[in-house]
């Protein structure tokens, strides 16, 4: 996670004195964080729906170039708005780009121990009534999921999840709903410890991770969704301020996606 | 002389009965937990939270207009020398009632964070953790002659009582001391 102060410099940074370097250079690439601080996702039905047994374990990145030309932004209120979707890509200032490709070279850019690799948008599932077609459902809860690949020393290579749960507050208009998000952060580290060989437990070996912090900004989107086949979540366009967040199905092929295997002694009788 | 002994005293009761209700800021860690039916160790109840962890606390911030809370917790790690920890917090809006001593949050939040190791070397352990707050009021009563310094009931039921924490970043040595039956230096 870039920490929003580093965000406003590099801004300031990019804007400042004709003298400058343009902002694309090396030492200005400052990547804005699509929700003031948190990041990416993966999709595909409800939450927990539609993910059966999935592989790899290291999500690649896609190697997409920054479009000049934006990605169109044309859709419908949705009927309904239901399944777990990932941002894929981002448009900013009129520039499009893959969003992992975006998210990765921002961390690289500063030299961050953790990538982002997927940034989630989860709405939950559709609710069954049984006999009625259900229209307008908006969920109650959303569940804003951020996935990093971290290479921390003593830590190794971890890939690390953080979901934020929150009541998103929705409101209906003619051309698009609009999706606040309540302001709210979380924090997570992790840390390892291992006892010497010689039992001296005062000096014990600590490995600390970088902390993870997850933040709405209390930001406020207008929804739109293109028009999908029936029974495919359909394209969504989010868009605050000159920003548009592009959000397609999750693929469930996270880390965290991957099937458990059983154990076999703890399910024996 | 006994007279104005008494208008003195008169005098601080009614100051007190005036002067708004203590408010709590800062970093409280969770000493106990009432419940409608008994009392239960603050570190027991987080622990209910980890199955198979050892050591676990719940701590709560009062900012000017935020309250955050978090777990840190300590559990078995991959051979019996580690231990794993970590520290999940949410922070959420809130706000105080300097007359009814009450803080009032209006979202309810939960947040949870877990690690899945990627290569042979790397940290791939029990390291699920979460932590929620439920919209509602919460109101606080300062508490004296304890080893609590506060209690504050909760949307749900419970009365927390706070004390002053250990430390306010968690020491996980001395956790990891405590778990393994070690005493602290």
């Amino acid at each position: 996670m870039i920490p929003p102060w580093i965000l406003s410099v590099g801004s300031a940074l990019a804007q400042s004195t004709p003298s400058d370097p343009p902002a694309d250079h090396p030492r200005h690439i400052i990547i804005p964080d699509p929700l003031e601080g948190m990041e990416e996702p993966r999709s595909s039905g409800g939450r927990g729906q539609g993910r059966s047994i999935k592989r790899s374990t290291e999500p690649t990145v896609p190697p997409r170039i920054a479009r000049k030309v934006p990605r169109p932004v044309e859709g419908e209120v949705p009927v309904n708005l239901y399944g777990r979707y990932h941002i894929v890509e981002i448009t900013e200032a009129g520039v499009t780009e893959d969003y992992a490709n975006k998210m990765e070279r921002a961390g690289r850019a500063l030299n961050d121990d953790c990538l982002t690799l997927r940034y989630i948008f989860d709405f939950g599932p559709l609710p069954v009534v049984e006999g009625e077609e259900i229209e307008g459902h908006r969920p109650i809860e959303l569940e804003l999921t951020r996935i990093q690949r971290c290479d921390v020393g003593g830590l190794g290579t971890y890939a690390e999840e953080s979901t934020l749960v929150l009541r998103p507050i929705w409101t209906e208009g003619e051309a698009s709903v609009t999706l606040q998000l309540p302001s709210m952060a979380m924090n997570t580290d992790y840390v390892r410890l291992k006892a010497p060989s010689d039992g001296n437990m005062r000096t014990p070996q600590q490995w600390l991770s970088p902390t993870s912090t997850l933040a709405t900004g209390g930001i406020t989107y207008l929804l739109i969704a293109e028009p999908a086949r029936r029974g495919a979540l359909p394209v969504l366009h989010l868009t605050t301020g000159d920003k548009v967040l592009h959000l397609e199905a999750d693929p469930g092929d996270s880390p965290f996606d991957q099937v458990e295997e059983p154990d076999a002694q703890a399910a024996a009788p | 002389m006994t007279s104005l002994l008494l208008l003195s005293l008169t005098a601080c009761l009614q100051q007190d009965e005036t002067s708004p209700p203590p408010r709590i800021e800062g970093l409280w860690q969770v000493h106990q937990v009432e419940t409608t039916s008994k009392t239960v160790d603050g570190q027991e109840r987080a622990l209910e939270h980890f199955p198979g962890c050892g050591w676990a606390r719940q701590t709560w911030s009062f900012g000017e207009q935020m309250i955050r809370v978090g777990h840190d917790v300590l559990c078995p790690g991959n051979s019996a020398e580690e231990s794993v920890g970590c520290r999940v917090s949410v922070e959420v809006p809130a706000s105080w009632d300097e007359t009814a001593g009450v803080w009032t949050v209006t979202e309810t939040a939960k947040a949870r964070s877990r690690t899945r190791g990627v290569k042979s070397d790397s940290l791939d352990l029990p390291s699920d953790c979460s932590v929620e707050i439920e919209a509602g009021q919460y109101p606080v009563v300062e508490i004296r002659r304890q080893s609590w310094r506060w209690e504050m009931s909760t949307p749900a039921g419970y009365v927390l009582r706070l004390k002053i924490p250990d430390s306010d970043d968690p020491d996980f040595v001395i956790a990891m001391r405590s778990v393994r039956g070690e005493e602290s230096p």
